[in-house]
């Protein structure tokens, strides 16, 4: 068990590699390999959230590797570059999202008829990249999984995308790689400044691990930042690095323009893993690095933060509204969700910081869930365009039911998990910024509408007879959709089987952040 | 019984689960049975709770933890207090009776057990509503039953009007229940607990000042308001949720339009149980509304103006399930009226006689609906002779809703008026008034031109087997006798609902204005009679009242004139946030783009596809970034 996280980032990148041995004719082998590729790393995961220890908030099954060490990289220190896992009350959920999201996609991608070798071998990359970002314990394993995450995504949309997926790609290449660069001098200087920090202070306080102070390990900077602190005007000036990171690698706006033509333009696999799990990776770096180590920075800048929430709950939601393309308004949908956690993440409350979590894992699941139903019921009528659509239910009750669901869920109905996580992240928010989660409110009702107003045009009204005949779901399609379903209604009515694991973690953030 | 309660909402619940696994595999007969037997068993529960607590009082919650909740623990739970009981057995009532009415109704529609898998879901979730223990658990299941509405008005889903109906409930509703849950916020940040108990005794203590607001220590809510303000604010914005629920004025624009929904469900959803979730909301936080005059004159006020407002658009709507849904509108404000001046017996006494007169009067339609196949009322007429048993049910739920006596709508409605008229409000006794003439008017307008004259169809009508004649005979008998349950000679149920004494006011019976209400009543009737019935005027009077009869025929026109100050601004606004996301912000982006590659093109022979050479450009990037990071870090 103790090096299970190890296995959980090597397997799919093995799996990968056997497929890149095997005869691009061999279809149904590469398929299976990437299935089972997928499928065993993700029960690994579903067997250390089983096994994770609800007591402790250290970080759980560590593995460090050193891969080179660089004698006297900074005052007489040797900095060690390691490969090292660990996860906690935050990251173990994300973990389970990887495998859930990465394993169904890849039965999704049965679908997949176009360089099959190539596409399972990169989807299979882009597995590995994400368990390793969530699975961390370094700062540069961390970022040497978030660019290999990059790599992946950019060449899914560039050769599986749509007509513009060229362009989607370039773009999408362009904003996270700035982001990336950004966000590799915000940890660089982390580590600078609390080795700093640390030296100076070591005479006076007895720091576990010394006297190395340089250290990239994650788990060591939080056991540090329990004793120590950056200064004030340092921090302010690191939380303003990731906060510019998190801007962008979460498309919130104005730097959100990416993200709707990135997942109008990729297939829709691509579109599950990017949807359900990659673009949680810019939140849990705010929550991972600047929320846990610099608390002074989040407390300086914990307006911002609402702010920009609001602006992108209300701007996303106004733009869904007028969305003309299914996967536009998911795209537009999720930005909006992403600034309710923005907010309470501004609010510094323990309740925020769970609610957080919550609507990571809950948006991973219902994202990924309307990209499967929009993308069976395109696969069938050829349109995502939401007017060309109409009276679905008729010929496939089960895809328009499923999407249903997706979409309450997404507008946050008791029962199914958004619910829970809007509830939580509006409590944390209202607690501190009363007057903009009241102005945030109106993101529910804008919800509402468009959701329902495209739905009432997709699956509902007369038969529209331009549509071919069509035949509902498949099993290839069932069987994600099932799963996907389950979970968010197990989260919706047993919110305790994920707040069990992050109530731990939450609470320990929320008294370095004084919530 | 009392540890049976929790079995009341679990059993339509069971119902709801074993139809959804079963499908179409099982017969109309087998689907009807399970889901009868179901609520029926919930009734039998219902009865006993009823009995018990009658005896014992109210009994104490029953939870279970749910979540942890950062300082504090979610729990869910029931709790059954007098209140709640009363409750059950309404549901459980007309929930049987319209289970069974809904076996002929539905008979042969291709998704008949998706029909009752709704109609159980929704049982549950109305159930769990009355006996939550906490406002967090009540907003839950709230949602719930909404969502149910929503499928039930949209159940026939290709007619493009029951999308559009079924959407704008849910978005209307929407509305009010963002109200509904800031509010529940705001009370747990200032009590510290989502539960009843806690929150009502927290109320006790900041009334006599032992208190402060921000029981979990935030400060962000006491820096904004006292505790006063809190008490009203938070009280209004519960209010909100009841207007949207219960479709009171202005956000009633969704309950007519629910009637694209098939038949039983405007009749157990939109007029027995669900749109009646407002006004028990109201009930279940009456420390709440006690506690701040602005918030319960606020209740009164928009309970006074709907109940006439509604009232005066039934008077002409073509439609008969139209008329019959704009007259729960009015019926509702009754309530409303009644918990806003402090009556919140006669408010609960309303609801309940409301609940069957109602279901009654749907029923009955239905019935006629079912045999006509048309609901344009002047399409109809001379069933009285076809139609008997429908004819006079119909008759009976017409005359409770005019209050004429002693049927059950007299006493509950001649309560609220009475507790209007004493509590002051004199404004509000004459809207009350007038909407009581108003409804006597529309009714009996619906009596005679279904039931009086000569049929103009073509089709054979007929009644439609005693699965629908059942339920129509025993609500009309409740909707004849079930008033003598609180008259001024035995008020047995002002004593059920009061066990640990009293609720806000109750008066005693004014004979005056018992004799009034029941004249204007009939006054009503009289005047309905001479228009439709013997007179035929009706075409002459219309005209008369030129702009009235057109302001009345159109809805005030409220409808198009959200449309264009809401929908229309809010869609315009969407529209045009588009253009500038795609020319505006990602123009900007494009144009970066563009001066980057003119810039490039110069530079182009250096991209020369050799991965080495943009890895050495990025790892000279990377070292630039470090430096400054290394500067920043305060390293350099």
């Amino acid at each position: 068990m103790a090096d299970v996280l190890l296995f959980i980032v090597l397997i799919p990148l093995l799996a990968g590699l056997l497929i890149l041995a095997l005869p691009a004719q061999a279809r149904g082998i590469i398929r299976a390999v990437g299935l089972v590729g997928a499928l065993i790393p993700a029960c690994f995961s579903f067997a250390a959230y089983l096994a994770f220890d609800k007591q402790t908030t250290d970080l759980q099954f560590p593995f460090t590797a050193t891969w080179m060490s660089i004698a006297n990289a900074y005052n007489m220190l040797t900095l060690h570059i390691n490969f090292a896992f660990g996860v906690d009350g935050i990251s173990m959920p994300l973990v389970v999202l990887v495998g859930v999201i990465s394993t169904l996609t890849m039965i999704r991608s049965f679908k997949v008829t176009e360089r099959v070798k190539s596409h399972y071998f990169w989807m299979l990359f882009l597995t590995m990249g994400l368990y390793g970002v969530f699975a961390a314990a370094d700062l540069f394993t961390f970022f040497f999984f978030l660019e290999s995450t990059l790599v992946a995504s950019y060449l899914l949309i560039h050769i599986w995308g749509g007509e513009m997926r060229h362009y989607a790609a370039t773009k999408f290449l362009i904003y996270r790689g700035l982001a990336s660069v950004v966000l590799l001098a915000g940890l660089i200087g982390l580590a600078y400044a609390y080795a700093t920090t640390a030296q100076v202070a070591s005479s006076s306080v007895l720091i576990p691990n010394a006297p190395n102070f340089l250290t990239l390990s994650i788990s060591q900077l939080l056991t540090e930042a329990k004793l120590i602190h950056i200064p004030a005007g340092t921090q302010n000036v690191l939380f303003l690095v990731f906060l510019l990171a998190v801007l962008m690698e979460e498309a919130f706006v104005p730097f959100h323009t990416w993200l709707p033509d990135a997942h109008e333009h990729s297939d829709t696999g691509t579109n599950m893993m990017i949807g359900g799990a990659l673009m949680k990776i810019g939140l849990y770096v705010l929550l991972r690095f600047a929320v846990s180590l610099l608390p002074l920075g989040l407390a300086h800048y914990a307006l911002w933060l609402a702010v920009f929430g609001v602006i992108s709950i209300l701007y996303g939601a106004i733009v869904a509204v007028a969305s003309k393309d299914w996967r536009r308004l998911i795209a537009f949908s999720s930005i909006s969700h992403m600034g309710l956690v923005l907010l309470a993440i501004g609010s510094m409350q323990e309740i925020g910081i769970q609610g957080a979590v919550f609507m990571l894992v809950s948006s991973g699941l219902l994202t990924a869930l309307l990209f499967i139903t929009v993308g069976a019921q395109a696969d069938r009528t050829g349109t995502f365009k939401i007017e060309n659509l109409g009276g679905l239910s008729k010929s496939l009750p089960v895809i328009s039911g499923v999407m249903l669901v997706a979409a309450l869920g997404s507008v946050g109905l008791p029962g199914l998990s958004g619910f829970i996580s809007e509830f939580s992240l509006f409590v944390g928010g209202f607690a501190v910024f009363p007057t903009l989660s009241a102005l945030a409110t109106l993101g529910m009702i804008f919800a509402a509408f468009y959701l329902l107003w495209a739905m009432q045009r997709t699956t509902f009204g007369p038969v529209n007879t331009a549509l071919p005949v069509m035949t509902d779901a498949n099993a290839v399609e069932m069987v994600p959709m099932v799963i996907l379903v389950a979970l968010v209604v197990l989260i919706g009515v047993f919110p305790g089987v994920l707040g069990d694991v992050v109530h731990g973690t939450a609470q320990a953030i929320a008294a370095r952040i004084g919530g | 019984m009392i540890g049976l309660t929790w079995l009341v909402p679990v059993l339509p619940l069971i119902a709801y689960v074993v139809l959804l696994a079963t499908g179409k595999r099982m017969s109309e007969m087998a689907i009807t049975a399970i889901s009868v037997l179901a609520v029926l068993i919930g009734l039998i529960i219902s009865i006993g709770v009823v009995a018990a607590v009658g005896q014992h009082g109210p009994y104490a919650p029953v939870v279970y933890n749910w979540l942890a909740f950062g300082q504090t623990t979610l729990t869910m739970g029931y709790q059954v207090t007098n209140l709640n009981a009363m409750m059950l057995l309404v549901v459980t009532l007309v929930s049987t009776l319209v289970f069974l009415f809904s076996k002929s109704y539905m008979h042969g529609d291709e998704r008949f057990s998706r029909f009752y898998q709704y109609l159980n879901l929704f049982v549950f979730s109305m159930l769990g509503l009355v006996i939550t223990s906490n406002l967090l658990e009540l907003y839950i299941f709230w949602e719930l039953v909404g969502v149910c509405s929503y499928l039930l008005v949209g159940f026939w889903y290709f007619k493009p009007e029951a999308a559009v109906a079924a959407k704008k409930a849910f978005i209307v509703t929407r509305i009010g229940d963002v109200g509904l849950f800031i509010g529940i916020i705001l009370l747990y940040l200032g009590t510290g607990s989502f539960d009843f108990t806690v929150v009502f005794s927290h109320l006790h203590h900041f009334a006599s000042a032992q208190a402060s607001l921000g029981a979990l220590g935030h400060d962000a809510i006491t820096r904004l308001m006292n505790v006063q303000t809190w008490v009203t604010l938070t009280a209004l914005l519960v209010f909100v949720g009841a207007v949207g629920k219960s479709a009171q004025f202005p956000l009633h624009v969704w309950l007519p339009d629910a009637m694209e929904g098939p038949t039983p469900v405007s009749a157990l959803i939109h007029a027995a149980t669900m749109v009646a979730a407002g006004v028990y909301l109201v009930a279940r936080m009456f420390p709440l509304f006690e506690a701040s005059s602005t918030a319960s004159e606020t209740v009164a006020i928009i309970g006074g103006v709907t109940a006439i407002f509604a009232a005066s658009i039934g008077l002409t709507q073509r439609d008969i399930k139209r008329v019959i849904a704009y007259s729960t509108v009015s019926q509702l404000g009754y309530m409303m009226l009644a918990m806003g001046v402090g009556a919140y017996v006669s408010g609960m006494f309303h609801l309940m006689t409301h609940a069957f007169f109602k279901a009654l009067l749907f029923l009955a339609a239905g019935s006629v609906i079912h045999a006509l196949d048309t609901q344009d009322l002047f399409e109809m007429g001379g069933l009285r002779k076809y139609m008997p048993i429908t004819h006079a049910t119909f008759l009976a739920g017409a005359l409770a809703l005019s209050g004429i006596p002693p049927f059950a709508g007299f006493w509950s409605k001649d309560d609220i008026l009475t507790a209007t008229f004493d509590s002051g409000h004199y404004v509000l006794y004459a809207f009350g008034l007038i909407a009581a003439f108003f409804t006597a008017v529309y009714i009996f307008r619906v009596y005679f031109l279904t039931f009086s004259g000569t049929y103009k169809g073509s089709k054979h009508p007929h009644e439609g087997g005693w699965v629908m004649t059942l339920p129509l005979l025993v609500l009309g008998l409740l909707a004849t006798f079930a008033g003598f349950i609180n008259t001024p000679f035995a008020p047995i149920l002002s004593r059920f609902l009061q066990p640990n004494g009293p609720v806000g006011i109750d008066p005693p019976a004014n004979w005056g204005l018992m004799a009034v209400s029941a004249v204007v009543g009939l006054l009503g009737i009289g005047l309905a009679y001479s228009l439709y019935g013997g007179g035929k005027r009706a075409d002459a009077w219309a005209k008369r009242m030129g702009f009235l009869y057109a302001l009345s025929y159109n809805k005030w026109y409220i409808d198009e004139l959200y449309a264009l100050i809401i929908v229309l601004p809010v869609v315009t606004l969407a529209e045009g946030l588009q253009f500038f996301d795609r020319w505006i912000v990602d123009g900007l982006v494009r144009l970066i783009g563009e001066v980057g590659y003119t810039g490039g093109v110069s530079l182009k022979y250096s991209a020369d596809g050799q991965i080495q050479t943009y890895g050495l450009v990025t790892a000279f990037g990377l070292a630039a970034l470090a430096l400054v990071a290394l500067r920043i870090g305060g390293v350099l």
